[in-house]
């Protein structure tokens, strides 16, 4: 099975599980996707236990109090997705273009596959 | 006048010339704000600048979309069937793939026999950092003024009656 074919079963899975018409922040490492404003065990593990999220912001150089709403927003149990959102959507886009690289330099990649 | 009355002056002029000449800094694409403005190369390697569409008075829907996305592709033969009937009325369809590669984006859009502009945006530098965008499909409507008039998210029917009466309010909107 090509990789195309293979994006695209994960991608429609996922269209199926995650509901249509809703914006969301998907991220994707080592063959697993998940989105940002989850509470899923997934996120928990790739991205916060592992300290990924501590380097993505460290490397993204954006203020510090930013830095620190973001990891509050991805990674704190009591987390609220319009929050996050908000927060992403308030960056200058200078701060999220910073921020999609250091993602990528540490391995991610943003909203490859549809959310819908 | 006093000179220090006329420094006073003169810097309070030349900070509101200053701030109407820069204009507020875009944070993301937002519903009755200004479209931010970008370059992009079409599947031919030529640049496309969005303002002039707006110079030219034409509706734009922009189409963030990509090949791995099945909701997307599912909804561009009637967002082509759209945009072959609405273009002579001033509406112009942009397709921006965020793609990582462009081959895939050619393969399908000649697949699909697509008529309207399809544009690369592989780093996502439009869809997600200007824009500030999250998910696909997600359509922006830009009236003639160059306003963004709304964000759809998700697969749509770009012929039922509501997104055509949506399109022709875009169009009737200058």
């Amino acid at each position: 099975m090509n990789t195309h074919a293979l994006i695209a079963i994960v991608a429609l899975l996922a269209a199926l599980t995650a509901g249509c018409g809703d914006a969301n922040f998907l991220v994707y490492k080592d063959a697993k996707h998940f989105y940002v404003t989850s509470n899923g065990e997934t996120l928990k593990k790739v991205l916060c236990e592992s300290g990924d999220i501590n380097r993505i912001l460290t490397d993204s150089r954006l203020p510090e109090a930013m830095q620190k709403d973001l990891r509050e927003g991805i990674c704190s149990p009591n987390k609220v997705k319009d929050r996050l959102l908000a927060i992403l959507e308030n960056m200058t886009p200078e701060q999220r273009s910073a921020l999609k690289l250091a993602f990528q330099t540490n391995g991610y990649e943003i909203n490859t596959i549809a959310n819908c | 006048m006093k000179p220090g009355l006329r420094l006073k002056i003169f810097t309070l002029c030349l900070s509101i010339a200053f701030c109407l000449l820069t204009g507020p800094v875009a944070q993301a694409a937002r519903i009755n704000d200004r479209a931010p403005n970008f370059t992009l190369k079409d599947l031919a390697g030529h640049k496309v600048i969005l303002d002039e569409f707006r110079v030219k008075g034409h509706a734009v829907i922009l189409n963030f979309w990509s090949t791995t996305c099945p909701p997307c592709i599912a909804e561009m033969s009637g967002l082509n069937a759209l945009y072959r009937d609405m273009t002579a009325n001033g509406l112009i369809v942009l397709g921006i793939a965020i793609d990582s590669s462009d081959k895939p984006v050619r393969e399908l859009a000649k697949r699909l026999k697509i008529e309207y502009p399809i544009l690369l945006d592989s780093e996502k530098n439009v869809y997600f950092d200007m824009y500030g965008l999250f998910g696909q499909p997600v359509s922006i409507l830009i009236d003639r003024s160059g306003v963004v008039r709304d964000k759809l998210m998700g697969q749509l029917d770009w012929n039922s009656p509501q997104i055509r009466a949506k399109v022709q309010n875009l169009l009737r909107g200058r």
